[in-house]
């Protein structure tokens, strides 16, 4: 392994969906050794999401796609909690840890005597980080969220959605994403302390939160101008044209945003000079915001028959600021992303079955002397108990095989017997679509993502 | 600022930076570092111009974002014509652990600020530049704004209505997101620093920050081929007190979801599965939406949550700042500023056991800190500092 930044960091993490997991994910990017603690009773949903093609094969549980794109870098080590030697275990696990993550309520556990209060003698030096969607404590301590929750509950939602309509959720679970950011650097500004005073401490992180500190200057601005900002859509208070116009192919959309009259007289020769153009009253941009409207329908004329790429280059070739709208269909192909090799093909297990190598995004920055990345792809359940038992806690294989007899740790999850669950048809494909569960399948997706190559 | 908060110990230099490069700095300056920002013309930085104008100071410009980009930093204002504010610049790049920066490729090379040029004497150095593209490829000199960053990193594209064109995120969320990310790993660079005495640069873009958080719609893609529908306009339900609840069924039972909102309608057989709620979700929609149509929002996620479930609503900007758990949480600050009134600040979204971390002070006024950080920082004397000033240094 090359050198690290965390390198020297072992991590345990209890995160559950999504954004804990994801925290300690870049901490696995940047070297630390992340201990995923899973339970064979109630596998993480993440497991069993999304298959290979849609089709679960012989230990499905080892294959799901949300899992391995949270768990790369970790090792797995199932632990039942019910069972007071599961406690018992995970607590030694605590004491020779740097990081402990998790997002369960907190009478969970305060439960099992493993919040923060009951196990900080045992590590003073441990970072303990909890994410719960509205922090602990208050009247909406012990509420239950989701990432699109948190985002309408936040403000945000109130200001997203199209210009002169109603507030509208995002399309994603919205605040997950921020708080993955923002969570880490919590833990890293926690292992600064540490380095400083020797302590470790609690970080009790609310997801609700991060959301409202992501719009934190249209509070500023509210509290200052008395004035509530509202959904602007794609327009802009002091550009246009601003918006997002049709293209033909694939990217079907691009965005452009004209600064200033210079940038808009070049548009206007890139266009050639349409009648509708030399209306005197565009030659300003107040007078070019008024006709937001309409210059957007004239716009979207010109770019409609253009391909969004070509149309980029030669907008940019002329020093305006556009870009096509990538989705996760087309960013991997993206000639920046594939020039920076952002994406990572990672080889999975011949275990996981059908899987093979897919790519992933890599570490979220590029550090010109210890340069993150996907050291291994994510774990089968258990795949490291005796690694992490043995090696790390110095149980015997006698004493981890009595472990396994007594169902405090193994490797097959409780419905390993049941029946798989089972492909998804292709006419179930063409519901989902037909319903609104997806907006497409693309079936050359193997293809072009270079998966068979 | 408090003593013992986590970075009291860490120094920056925020070089008159844009949106995500101040945020950056302003999440270290809200954890206790002492930043020092830059400015470079007489106009003031670029974000002080962005949105509606703030109070009545005719000699400096205010924007709301200038001001919540900016608290708990101190200002340092030089003219950079002048070469020999190059050298207080680089004095003071010698004096930090972290600089950030978010200026074009190049651009700090070609006034002699890159990082090997302040490295070679500040080995140690942890230099963090943020872009919209990255310092390297095709792009990396493409014009780029809030709208365009969110088009090439796939955020316009997970927000809207199929029907309608993608839809662009509120506020500044891609130079946001990037500026939180470049925090965290420029922190974890200075661990390194810190235990081996190696500095580095960081190479951070947005368009990488934002495509690198979407994880869940990306493997449904490589895995499947299938791609996640926007859903904008779903999920939302007009309330009798007309605002908007979030009712998500989570993970409840699905006779126990009817019943809560008193629809026996749902318990009719077709809707029972999981297979025959997706095929039916339009009906069911309807319904849902005339019930809701009669409840208060605040009884939809009050009961909800009571009974478990993980519902919410849309809350405007008044309803959060009067929220009881924000209040409970203490999790905005006021601040008086001389001629704009008192504005409310979010604080850091968590609370840390080892201190508290509230917004105490102003965003700098252009140059508010001159003489403070030339003395006490770089141990300039009164008649050089006067000298300065005469030469139209600072």
């Amino acid at each position: 392994m090359t050198d690290t930044p965390l390198g020297h960091l072992r991590v345990i993490d209890c995160g559950i969906v999504q954004a804990g997991p994801l925290i300690t994910r870049y901490l696995g990017d940047w070297g630390a050794q992340v201990i995923r603690i899973e339970s064979r009773n109630r596998p993480d949903a993440a497991r069993t999401s999304h298959y290979p093609e849609n089709k679960p094969g012989k230990e499905y549980w080892n294959q799901g796609a949300v899992f391995h794109e949270q768990m790369r870098n970790k090792l797995s080590i199932c632990l039942e909690l019910d069972d007071p030697e599961g406690v018992e275990i995970l607590k030694k696990l605590m004491a020779v840890s740097d990081v402990f993550e998790e997002s369960f309520p907190q009478r969970v556990m305060r439960k099992f005597g493993l919040d923060y209060e009951s196990i900080k003698h045992i590590n003073p030096g441990l970072i303990y980080i909890s994410t719960v969607g509205y922090g602990h404590g208050g009247p909406y301590g012990d509420y239950r969220n989701y990432g699109m929750v948190s985002e309408a509950m936040s403000g945000i939602s109130y200001l997203n959605g199209y210009e002169k309509d109603e507030p509208m959720r995002t399309s994603v679970p919205y605040t997950d994403h921020p708080s993955t950011y923002m969570g880490f650097l919590a833990v890293m500004s926690a292992l600064e302390h540490r380095h400083q005073t020797g302590e470790g401490q609690w970080i009790d992180f609310s997801q609700y939160e991060a959301g409202i500190h992501m719009i934190g200057d249209a509070y500023v601005e509210y509290s200052l101008t008395g004035k509530m900002p509202t959904q602007n859509g794609n327009q802009h208070d002091e550009m246009a044209p601003h918006g997002v116009y049709p293209c033909t192919g694939e990217p079907g959309w691009i965005a452009i945003a004209i600064r200033n009259d210079t940038e808009w007289e070049m548009l206007k020769q890139l266009m050639r000079e349409p009648d509708w153009s030399t209306n005197p009253l565009l030659d300003s941009v107040t007078g070019r915001i008024s006709s937001n409207d309409e210059l957007d329908n004239h716009i979207s004329k010109w770019t409609e028959y253009q391909k969004a790429y070509e149309l980029q280059e030669l907008l940019q070739n002329h020093g305006i600021a556009s870009g096509v709208v990538l989705d996760h269909s087309t960013l991997q192909l993206d000639p920046n992303m594939k020039d920076r090799k952002f994406y990572k093909m990672v080889q999975h297990h011949e275990n996981q079955e059908r899987v093979g190598k897919r790519p992933f995004p890599g570490p979220s920055a590029k550090m010109t002397e210890t340069p993150g990345d996907i050291f291994r792809h994510a774990p089968m359940l258990g795949q490291h108990n005796n690694e992490v038992l043995g090696d790390i806690l110095g149980y015997s294989p006698e004493e981890i095989e009595r472990l396994v007899e007594k169902g405090v740790t193994g490797t097959l999850p409780i419905f390993h017997d049941s029946p798989a669950p089972k492909p998804l048809a292709p006419e179930q494909r063409i519901n989902m679509v037909g319903q609104g569960a997806i907006s497409s399948y693309n079936p050359n997706y193997r293809k072009q993502l270079g998966l068979d190559d | 600022m408090e003593l013992n908060a986590p970075l009291s110990q860490v120094k920056i230099v925020d070089f008159d930076c844009g949106i995500a490069g101040s945020f950056c700095a302003k999440l270290l300056a809200e954890l206790g570092a002492q930043v020092i920002k830059v400015e470079t013309t007489t106009q003031g930085n670029v974000c002080r111009h962005i949105g509606p104008r703030i109070g009545s100071d005719s000699e400096e410009t205010v924007s709301a974002l200038h001001l919540y980009l900016n608290a708990n930093k101190k200002g340092l204002k030089v003219n950079l014509k002048n070469s020999d504010s190059i050298e207080i610049l680089s004095q003071l790049m010698n004096w930090g652990n972290i600089v950030i920066e978010d200026h074009p490729p190049g651009y700090m090379d070609s006034i002699s600020l890159g990082y090997n040029n302040i490295s070679t004497s500040n080995p140690g150095l942890v230099m963090t530049s943020i872009t919209s593209f990255g310092q390297t490829g095709p792009y990396n000199q493409y014009e780029s704004s809030e709208l365009i960053v969110q088009a090439l990193s796939g955020m316009l594209s997970n927000n809207g209505t199929e029907d309608r064109e993608p839809l662009r995120f509120p506020r500044y969320q891609a130079n946001f997101a990037a500026g939180a990310n470049a925090a965290g790993v420029t922190l974890a660079a200075l661990q390194y620093s810190r235990i081996t005495g190696k500095g580095q640069f960081i190479d951070v873009s947005i368009q990488e920050s934002v495509a690198g958080f979407y994880y869940s719609n990306h493997s449904l893609y490589t895995y499947t081929g299938m791609k996640s529908p926007s859903r904008g306009g779903k999920e939302l339900y007009r309330t009798k007190d007309n605002g908007w609840a979030m009712p998500l069924k989570g993970r409840a039972e699905w006779d126990n979801y009817a019943l809560f909102f008193d629809a026996i309608e749902l318990l009719e057989e077709k809707y029972l599965t999981p297979q025959g709620q997706q095929l039916h979700a339009q009906e069911i929609q309807d319904i849902l939406s005339e019930k809701i149509l009669e409840m208060n929002k605040h009884d939809v996620v009050q009961g909800g949550q009571e009974a478990g479930y993980p519902f919410g609503m849309v809350q405007t900007l008044e309803e959060v700042l009067n929220c009881p758990q924000v209040e409970f949480r203490n999790h905005f600050d006021k601040v008086d500023h001389p001629n704009a009134g008192e504005a409310t600040y979010s604080r850091l979204p968590f609370k840390l056991s080892s201190s508290d971390l509230p917004i105490t002070t102003n965003a700098p006024k252009i140059g508010e800190n001159n003489e403070e950080i030339l003395r006490t920082i770089l141990n300039y004397d009164n008649d050089e500092i006067i000298k300065l000033q005469q030469d139209n240094v600072i």
